[in-house]
């Protein structure tokens, strides 16, 4: 699945991984690739740009910090993001759920 | 120079952000390449193929110096505007200052046909500053929360403002030569104010186009993130516009109607005499409805024009 499906649900993905905690660019790309099953198997550069909105937006925050040796710039989900993502969970466990029934996945 | 030196190198001259971003943008996008290519070597790959492998999968320089050129462009976007509004009070002020000492101490004698064209101009001119200034600052309000949205949303946001600041500096630069055509008629210690007023006037239209020109606004680069949606009272003067857009007639005569009388308040004395001065104001409305309508967004453009 590229970028385009994926396109307004990234940030979500990313706060969720951020939610184990402090990871550093490649370390995020690599446990959405790997927490997919390898479904999500975005250009790794496109999770920069992602950052970036999530910090300027309040939900992340970031300062470089030494990490497996090497100083990297490594980001962790803050008191807004915890609460983004609980209400990005919310409204996708809705979506889902309505989206399921009109095609008739599931149960009424 | 080695396939990543050259990815890194294009990269940079593709980013249109700030300094302090583009090095912390080049910093993480090094420190993932290194953290890519030493993964694959622990797999048994070679040196030039993990490189090559690495650069793959992170994706094309071009694709992601236009997300983060579609960032920085709606942060620009958002600032522009309110240059041009700080620029507009400026130059108003600079203005009131230099025509109120004009006031107390001008001889009561008809002034010359230049400096009545000059003032004029710079009266019209700073008339479309105002609307091309209020259009950009709707469209940047409206897409407040987007944290990159369209390109084309910004081109038009841009094109707004530019038109805005052009006008303001045609504005300064008539004011100035009115004040200068009448220096001669300033008493000795009001020359000072009459100066600093039209100081103050041309340094800040100056500031603000030259402030436009360095403002990355990015328009033809487009974010792949979703846009969020508007709060409603900052689409009220989208709305506005729409409306303008669906009643071109209405809206242009009602303006042009509405801006005549006090043209012709503050030109003469008499009606007869003040008229032609209504009608040029009435008509410059239309007229720039007509010329800049479709630049501001405020009049779909000619059918005719667009289908070729």
């Amino acid at each position: 699945m590229g970028s385009e499906q994926l396109k307004g649900h990234l940030d979500p993905l990313v706060l969720a991984i951020l939610e184990d905690g402090p990871a550093h660019g490649y370390a995020i790309i690599e446990s959405l690739r790997e927490r997919s099953g390898g479904v999500f198997d975005l250009p790794e550069g496109t999770i920069y740009p992602a950052l970036h909105r999530l910090e300027r937006s309040g939900t992340v925050t970031s300062r470089r910090e030494v990490m497996s040796g090497r100083e990297r710039r490594v980001y962790r989900l803050s008191a807004r993001g915890h609460a983004a993502l609980r209400e990005r969970r919310t409204n996708w466990t809705q979506f889902s759920s309505a989206v399921s029934h009109v095609l008739g996945l599931s149960p009424a | 120079m080695t396939e990543i030196d050259r990815y890194i190198s294009e990269l940079t001259s593709r980013l249109k952000v700030g300094a302090r971003t583009r090095t912390r943008i080049l910093a993480e996008v090094s420190d993932h390449l290194d953290d890519a290519i030493a993964y694959r070597m622990r797999t048994g790959e070679r040196l030039e193929q993990a490189a090559s492998g690495a650069l793959d999968a992170f994706g094309s320089p071009v694709a992601l110096a236009s997300q983060f050129n579609a960032q920085a462009g709606a942060r620009a976007m958002r600032r522009a505007p309110f240059v041009a509004f700080a620029a507009g009070l400026a130059v108003f002020a600079g203005f009131v200052v230099a025509a109120t000492t004009h006031a107390r101490s001008a001889t009561p004698t008809n002034a010359t046909l230049a400096t009545q064209i000059s003032f004029f101009a710079a009266v019209l001119a700073f008339q479309i500053a105002v609307v091309a200034g209020v259009c950009a600052a709707s469209r940047a309000l409206s897409l407040w929360r987007t944290s990159a949205g369209r390109g084309a949303d910004r081109q038009v946001v841009r094109q707004c403002t530019v038109i805005s600041t052009g006008a303001l500096g045609i504005a300064a630069a008539g004011w100035a030569t009115t004040l200068g055509l009448e220096f001669n008629r300033f008493a000795g210690p009001h020359r000072a104010t009459v100066v600093v007023g039209g100081v103050v006037m041309l340094c800040a239209a100056g500031i603000a186009i030259a402030t436009m020109n360095r403002l990355a606004v990015n328009p033809f680069d487009n974010a792949s993130d979703g846009s969020a949606d508007p709060r409603p009272l900052f689409g009220l003067g989208e709305r506005a516009i729409g409306f303008v857009r669906r009643h071109p007639l209405v809206s242009c005569t009602v303006v042009a109607g509405l801006s005549a009388p006090p043209a012709m308040s503050h030109a003469e004395t008499t009606v007869a005499g003040a008229l032609p001065y209504g009608v040029i104001q009435a008509a410059t409305v239309v007229m720039g409805f007509i010329l800049l309508g479709p630049a501001l967004g405020l009049r779909r453009p000619n059918r005719a024009r667009t289908s070729r």
